[in-house]
């Protein structure tokens, strides 16, 4: 009788090595190797790894600060309760069995940072065995609900989906429910994508902290075969790069929200003055309709003396925030100075004023055919938004020209 | 007279009328009308009565009371009876009523997932007018492959009515179930339009997603129900009953009304009758396309293959010049805008002759056509009636012309109409316990959710189970723990199975353009192989390519559009093996036996062939590898003595051929004058030596010696060698049975052409050396036709000795025994004596 094995063999399966069970030959097991304790619960077991940094401890360029002023941060972003301290926020890693999301990927390691009365603790919480998961996870459910604020990195794609799927499996309510979450990935981006072409954590971590990890780093694709070979030979030492890995991701993460923090509020940090930085962080304002923050970082940045290729945009924006704030002269000297600059957008936006606001239109008219001279000569035209068709300018033109003979008519009826 | 009785008698004052083999009428059929059920939601019955619908037809109400009654059930009425409304009225109603409850519907294919969202936003329209609410309470929406990844999260969130595809059930909605746990926990009906689709192994990987659909709402603490639909098909309630595995009823008192049905068997006249040779369907149906379009008749012609269809739509822009604008091809490799304009060409009465293959015959709305010509027969009956259903779908006249091929099943039809016009149709066969369909499953199943001790997939118990869950630890894809089994791999399970393939990797068919690569389609691996092997014409989407490269180990081809004069046909050399012997029984004549086999197929070589005139160009041989399948098979095997009394009457002309023992030497001699070179297509040998043949056959020498002159041998390349043997071998009895019964058998089995194979060889390994023929299921690990074919041989055999008795040609032609070759003997009178023989034992 044939078995199913040889079965599927000859029906064309490829099948690999020897059978390997979970046994009990443990060699290295990871009280042996990583320094931590067990945790039991109703559910099963699982192992805790804690470290913990003083206040002060060096990271790269940046150290371990005890106040943090993130209400600014926060501000910036769709956080609703803000109103919370340092020691409520929870700083989340997690390690998985794959890179793909679904319900067969399994976080078997996480990293939990947060602030104490002497530093930045990170607890890691390693599943030594998959089957005690609802073990790791009651306990995961119970330390996440004493926080009100969650800060990941790419946590909004990658990690929390993965987590709360975890929960509905188990049939665990979730602990996110009542809890904020911001991934810094997307403010990381908006704040330096202009000198950072990718914003991974690892690139941050090089470039904006100085930081370098140490040899025993493992990158993040190699992270599930280690698990998986860890579970066949129970030699748990390959772990230990894993282990620095998320100890590392949940570091950074900590100090990058701290200088984000920093570089966001007055007296506007210690961020690399001179550079996109700054602009960066006025765009962020802009976008969150702060106008005189942003007002004040463009203007700051003017000082320092814009870059070429940004100018006529630069000085565009900051005359439409003069606008909103309704300072009227300084915007009509920005516009005018960015549309010198080749911004055709900033010359409209002269010509919308003076036709709309001042009802100077002979000046209005003046200028639409000074941009009619600039688009000929088309040197130069950056434009804002690039789809403003020459045709708007002649209709502009058009009712100019109609407006103005119309006074000309009243006046000498 | 209408235009269809003015057509018919016109072609009976001509002589077409001699080709007019069999005309037969079915009279119209009156609608069965009742009133609106009395539970049905006023603004449901508001909102039909303003789309002009006033009643429903019986079936409807019929379904409309056994899905409120909690009953699975299968709709099985004929083609546009209104089966749609049959499962969407009750499940919309219930919406109306129930705020929290969900539905599933599944469709085979984008566009009819798109043509019954229409609909329901039509009915949809009028009540959320109705209503006035800010939530409405009818919520579809579509949930596929292209379905933008902004709108997946709020149709998650928000829809209660999700359309989709059993493709994107698997790969995109059943691994992320957390994801879709408000839906899944309050799933009420899943529906699954068109099951018959679902047959061999799509079916039976679309039973086995249904098994994984089950254990989630099994977790979710749901149990929907199942309403699906179904063509004509035989055995619908067995297919529901094995797709879902519940109890299904079954609804197929058809209410709805049809026009007159006139059906037409067309038999194209015989051009050569010693030959058998019959004008070509190609050419019969341009002429008829002529007279259909003279007489104002709207028509679809049905191919019954892409080539075809492409061949006849040139052929007819070539006849027809100033009609061509009237005239249009469709099929599936065409852009979905373009076939949507080909629909609406039909609808609105623009096109007036469309050319299809069958991706028609799925019930998508086009109005009515006048009439419908099947360019061969299509294969089944079940295609068959949906391809003659896309006639006349109100209440005028229709046509159903069946063209007849010369092949030898529809010339049996031609001959016995009854086996089709009274005729069951087919028996939808699935195997969802196949072992490698069920492998695959199992992986995507565990990554879904951990199985535990008494967990129960499907019909299958633990202990199968277990074992299935044993094979994927040993291939490092599961742990295990006290009988608890979790994935625990790196992959995505669902990605790399193809519901449509027993076998998962596809080969990537791509064209290198202006230094850009472009994959313009992909093909399963063993029809790589036959479809795509170096050197081969590809068509698609109307356009041809050649085939470059083929590279199997890394899974893509590499083509470049080109425009030739040719096409290309692979040449297959088949080898069979043995596994084992399921069941045997003994008469004095022959031993029939059903077992397992294992099929090597090796395409050695390809020929290149003339576009319309079938010349041939070329022959060129390949050096591919050889495809496996492993199947359940049905063969004969003549015994001793049989053989002897065939010989004894000079019929028997199989016998193995006794070479010199200098054979070898001889061989050599006559390559190497012949400088390794084949001598009819001028190849040269590569890395298989070539063949030396006979060009007198052995067997009419009594000499050896003589017959080994070498003037009378000549170097030959395999494929030459393969093509000249089968002209000039003595005919034998054996191909001519296998020929015969492996094209009749798909109708006695009520299956598909496609599904079987066959083979015979008169010393054949598999069975020590003996006469044998052979009928495979092309199905890896079988679907139950060779042992069906097992209990059922009388019947087979029967007809097929009626059928080659009454075939009016000499001495065999295409459309009984097979071709006749230029010197081929006594193929029909050998194939008779066997058949008498084999029907000696049964009686």
């Amino acid at each position: 009788m044939e078995s199913l094995f040889d079965k599927l063999k000859s029906l064309g399966v490829k099948v690999g090595s020897e059978f390997q069970p979970i046994g009990p030959r443990k060699k290295y097991p990871i009280d042996t190797v990583m320094g931590g304790e067990w945790i039991n619960n109703l559910q099963g077991q699982f192992y805790l790894v804690n470290e913990n940094y003083p206040f002060g401890y060096q990271h790269g360029s940046l150290s371990i600060e005890e106040e943090i002023l993130f209400k600014t941060l926060l501000n910036l972003t769709s956080i609703n309760e803000r109103n919370i301290n340092l020691n409520q926020i929870l700083f989340i890693d997690t390690e998985t069995t794959s890179l793909s999301s679904g319900a067969g990927t399994i976080i078997f390691l996480i990293g939990l940072g947060f602030f104490t009365e002497t530093g930045f603790r990170i607890n890691q919480y390693f599943l030594e065995n998959p089957f005690d998961e609802l073990a790791l996870l009651t306990h995961i459910n119970n330390e996440i609900a004493k926080y009100a604020l969650v800060i990941s990195y790419n946590g909004s794609s990658f990690d929390l989906p993965i987590l709360k799927s975890r929960f509905a499996l188990h049939k665990l309510k979730s602990p996110f429910t009542n809890i904020d979450h911001l991934d810094l990935l997307h403010l990381s981006r908006r704040v330096w994508k202009a000198r950072i072409s990718n914003c991974r954590l690892k690139d941050i971590e090089n470039s904006i902290l100085n930081f370098y990890r140490r040899e025993e780093e493992v990158p993040g694709y190699l992270v599930p075969q280690i698990y998986f070979d860890f579970l066949h030979t129970n030699d748990a030492r390959p772990l230990n790069g894993v282990f620095y890995h998320n100890q590392m991701d949940v570091l950074s993460l900590a100090l990058i929200f701290s200088l984000l923090s920093k570089l966001v509020t007055i007296p506007y940090g210690t961020g690399d003055n001179g550079s996109q930085d700054l602009l960066s962080i006025a765009r962020l304002f802009e976008r969150n309709r702060l106008w005189q923050e942003s007002a004040q970082l463009y203007r700051l940045s003017m000082e320092y003396g814009l870059p070429e290729n940004v100018k006529a945009d630069i000085m565009f924006r900051y005359g439409n925030i003069c606008k909103r704030l309704k300072n009227y002269e300084e915007a009509v000297e920005f516009w005018s100075a960015s549309f010198q600059c080749g911004s055709y957008d900033a010359g409209i936006e002269i010509a919308k004023y003076l036709e709309h606001q001042k009802r100077d239109f002979t000046n209005a008219l003046d200028w639409v055919n000074r941009i009619f001279i600039k688009l000929d000569e088309e040197l130069n035209v950056i434009t804002y938004n690039n789809n403003k068709p020459r045709d708007d300018l002649i209709k502009r033109k058009i009712r100019l020209e109609n407006k103005i003979k119309n006074i000309y008519i009243a006046k000498n009826e | 007279m209408n235009s269809i009785d003015q057509l018919i008698s016109d072609w009976q004052k001509t002589s077409i009328s001699s080709n007019l083999v069999f005309t037969h009428k079915i009279p119209s059929v009156k609608a069965k009308w009742v009133d609106f059920p009395n539970d049905i939601h006023p603004w449901l019955q508001s909102s039909l009565q303003s789309i002009g619908i006033s009643s429903f037809y019986l079936h409807q109400k019929i379904a409309w009371n056994k899905i409120n009654a909690g009953s699975n059930i299968v709709i099985a009425t004929g083609t546009a009876s209104g089966k749609t409304l049959c499962y969407s009225l009750p499940i919309l109603n219930d919406l109306l009523l129930n705020k929290d409850i969900t539905a599933l519907l599944l469709f085979p294919t984008k566009a009819l997932t798109e043509d019954q969202k229409s609909k329901i936003n039509q009915i949809n329209s009028k009540i959320l007018t109705l209503s006035n609410n800010s939530t409405p309470y009818i919520r579809p929406a579509i949930y596929d492959g292209d379905t933008p990844q902004h709108d997946r999260l709020s149709i998650r969130n928000k829809a209660n009515l999700i359309l989709t595809n059993p493709d994107m059930l698997h790969v995109g909605i059943l691994p992320h179930h957390t994801l879709w746990e408000r839906i899944l926990s309050h799933l009420k009906y899943i529906v699954i339009d068109e099951i018959h689709i679902y047959r061999g192994v799509f079916g039976s990987h679309l039973a086995n997603v249904i098994r994984r659909l089950k254990r989630l709402t099994n977790f979710y603490g749901s149990k929907p129900q199942y309403i699906m639909t179904s063509a004509t098909i035989a055995n619908p309630v067995e297919l529901a009953e094995k797709l879902v595995e519940e109890k299904v009823e079954l609804i197929d008192q058809d209410g709805s009304p049809y026009g007159e049905r006139r059906f037409i068997f067309y038999n194209p006249p015989l051009i050569n009758q010693e030959l058998g040779l019959r004008n070509g369907i190609v050419n019969e149906g341009v002429k008829l396309a002529g007279d259909l379009l003279s007489h104002q008749v709207q028509s679809i012609f049905f191919a019954r293959s892409r080539k075809t269809v492409e061949i006849t739509i040139k052929y007819l822009q070539n006849v027809y010049q100033n009609d061509t604008e009237l005239m249009k091809g469709y099929r599936s490799g065409y852009l979905p805008t373009e076939r949507r304009t080909i629909e609406n060409g039909l609808r609105n009465g623009i096109l007036r002759t469309v050319v299809s293959t069958n991706a028609l015959e799925l019930g998508i709305d086009m109005g009515s056509v006048d009439a419908v010509v099947l360019m061969g027969y299509p294969g089944s009956v079940s295609a068959f009636r949906q391809q003659s259903g896309r006639a006349g779908r109100k209440q005028e006249a229709s046509l159903s012309l069946l063209l007849a091929s010369s092949a030898p099943l529809d010339q049996f039809i031609i001959n016995h109409p009854d086996f089709i016009l009274g005729a069951n149709p087919e028996n939808a066969l699935i195997n969802p316990d196949n072992p490698l369909i069920l492998l695959a499953h199992f992986k995507c199943a565990a990554f879904e959710l951990p199985f535990s001790k008494g967990d129960s997939f499907g019909s299958l118990n633990w202990e199968q189970i277990k074992s299935y869950l044993e094979f994927l630890i040993i291939s490092r894809e599961v742990v295990n723990q006290n009988e608890r089994f979790l994935w625990m791999a790196d992959a995505y399970p669902a990605n790399q199975i193809s519901l449509r393939s027993a076998s998962p990797t596809p080969i990537l068919l791509q064209c290198e353009e202006n230094n850009q690569k472009r994959t313009i389609g992909e093909v399963d691996f063993e029809s790589s192989i036959w479809m795509a092997h170096p050197g081969a014409i590809y068509l698609h989407q109307g356009e041809t390519y050649l085939v470059h490269q083929l590279d199997l180990q890394n899974h893509f081809a590499k083509l470049s559009l080109i425009n030739s004069d040719y096409y290309t046909e692979p040449k297959k050399n088949i080898e069979i093996q043995k596994i084992n012997e399921i069941q045997n029984e003994e008469f004095s004549n022959y031993q029939k036996s059903l077992g397992e086999i294992l099929v090597s197929t090796t395409v050695i070589g390809f020929q290149k062939l003339r576009w319309f005139t079938q010349e041939v160009l070329g022959v060129e041989p390949l050096n591919l590898p050889p495809t496996e399948l492993r199947t359940v098979a049905y063969w004969l095997v003549l015994s001793p003595k049989v053989v002897n009394t065939l010989r004894s009457e000079n019929l028997w002309k199989s016998d193995p051929i006794n070479y010199a023992s200098e054979w070898r030497d001889i061989r050599r001699i006559v390559r190497e004058r012949d400088h390794f070179t084949c001598q009819l297509c001028g190849s040269r040998e590569r890395e298989t030596e070539f063949h030396v043949h006979h060009k007198t056959p052995f067997r009419k020498y009594l000499d050896h010696k003589e017959a080994n002159q070498l003037d009378n041998l000549i170097t030959l390349c395999p494929i030459c060698h393969q093509r000249v043997e089968t002209n000039v071998r003595m005919r034998s009895g054996l191909s001519g049975l296998c020929y015969l019964i492996a094209h009749l058998a798909p109708l006695i089995l009520m299956c598909d052409s496609q599904d079987l194979g066959a083979y015979s060889d008169p010393q054949a390994k598999m069975t020590g050396m003996q006469p044998t023929v052979v009928i495979f299921d092309q199905f890896p690990g079988g679907i139950g036709l060779s042992e069906s074919l097992y209990r059922q041989e009388k019947v087979l055999l029967q007809n097929s000795l009626d059928h080659v008795s009454h075939c009016n040609c000499l001495d065999g032609c295409p459309s009984c025994v097979g071709p006749a070759g230029e010197n081929g003997i006594g193929g029909k009178k050998e194939t008779q004596a066997i058949l008498n023989k084999l029907l000696e034992c049964n009686k």
